[in-house]
């Protein structure tokens, strides 16, 4: 749980860092996109049932680290700060966490192609 | 006890009890308010909207152009998906996942994709019109935090029509519930 709060908090601070410094407007329209989608899987993973929401953070703490360096995006702050929050997003994610509960095989169940022997 | 056979095979609680249910509905009832109120204030009927940290941000936001992109205002329709969210996930017994799976899915569908149009929303404010809309956020908020807690029963509903499936029983049937079918594999 601990995990995703903090991809949480990161998330919200890639959101809100181009009010606080000074990004170029690609850079600051990467944060204002990447943030939310990073919020969103870190609330939707918070569930043992949609754990797996995680992985998509691990992308996007990847991209948030490379970002930072590939656009032109203001200052060192900026690079850093990005940095660092991909950095952050990227280790939370990668953290399972506790799953205490059985869901019947999870979703996998659904998708396989062929059924167990009966 | 009865309360046993409610819950899906390998399953730890029945995702369709009350217990699992009502805090979706209630949080989705608070999402519906929301949007009505910011819909009231879109239409005009309202003439100020509360907006404590952003300035000028909600007025901004909720008369953007992306706000009348389709003929009703776009909190409008949102009211419309919380009020779908709230309905859809009152319908049904405590065994709906397999007594109606096609109520259990069309929750699924209704708690899916509002939460994530709510996300492109949010996305849309500072990019298009640099500035933010506090309830507008809070609204964004509540339609996330319900996306995982509506999934299990939808699991529930299609791990069953998975397994009326490999049993070489009519899904179509099942699907609508009218077809009692006892498969507990796997």
């Amino acid at each position: 749980m601990w995990a995703r709060i903090i991809n949480t908090l990161a998330g919200l601070w890639v959101m809100i860092s181009p009010g606080w410094l000074d990004f170029h407007k690609t850079a600051a329209n990467n944060n204002y996109i990447t943030g939310p989608l990073v919020v969103t899987a870190a609330i939707v993973a918070m569930w043992e049932i949609n754990r797996g929401a995680r992985y998509f953070n691990v992308v996007a703490g990847g991209w948030l680290m490379l970002s930072g360096l590939l656009f032109a995006s203001g200052s060192m702050a900026v690079i850093i700060s990005n940095a660092a929050a991909g950095i952050c997003v990227l280790l939370c994610a990668f953290v399972k966490g506790k799953v205490t509960k059985d869901y019947g095989g999870g979703w996998s169940i659904v998708f396989r192609k062929r059924s167990s022997p009966l | 006890m009865e309360h046993v056979t409610a819950i899906p095979p390998a399953w730890d609680y029945n995702p369709s009890s009350w217990g699992q249910r009502l805090p979706i509905a209630a949080v989705a009832l608070l999402g519906l308010l929301i949007a009505l109120y910011l819909g009231l204030y879109q239409l005009g009927i309202l003439d100020t909207v509360w907006e404590p940290f952003f300035g000028d941000g909600s007025r901004k936001i909720l008369h953007s152009s992306v706000s009348r992109v389709l003929p009703v205002p776009d909190a409008l329709l949102g009211a419309f998906g919380y009020l779908l969210d709230v309905v859809t996930a009152m319908i049904g017994g405590r065994e709906r996942w397999r007594t109606m799976p096609w109520i259990v899915i069309i929750f699924g569908i209704a708690v899916g994709p509002l939460g994530l149009v709510s996300i492109l929303l949010v996305i849309l404010q500072p990019v298009l019109f640099s500035s933010w809309c506090t309830l507008c956020l809070a609204s964004a908020f509540i339609s996330v935090i319900i996306i995982s807690p509506a999934m299990d029963e939808l699991l529930a509903s299609l791990q069953y029509l998975r397994r009326v499936k490999e049993n070489g029983q009519p899904v179509w049937k099942a699907f609508w519930g009218n077809h009692p079918v006892t498969a507990t594999t796997r």
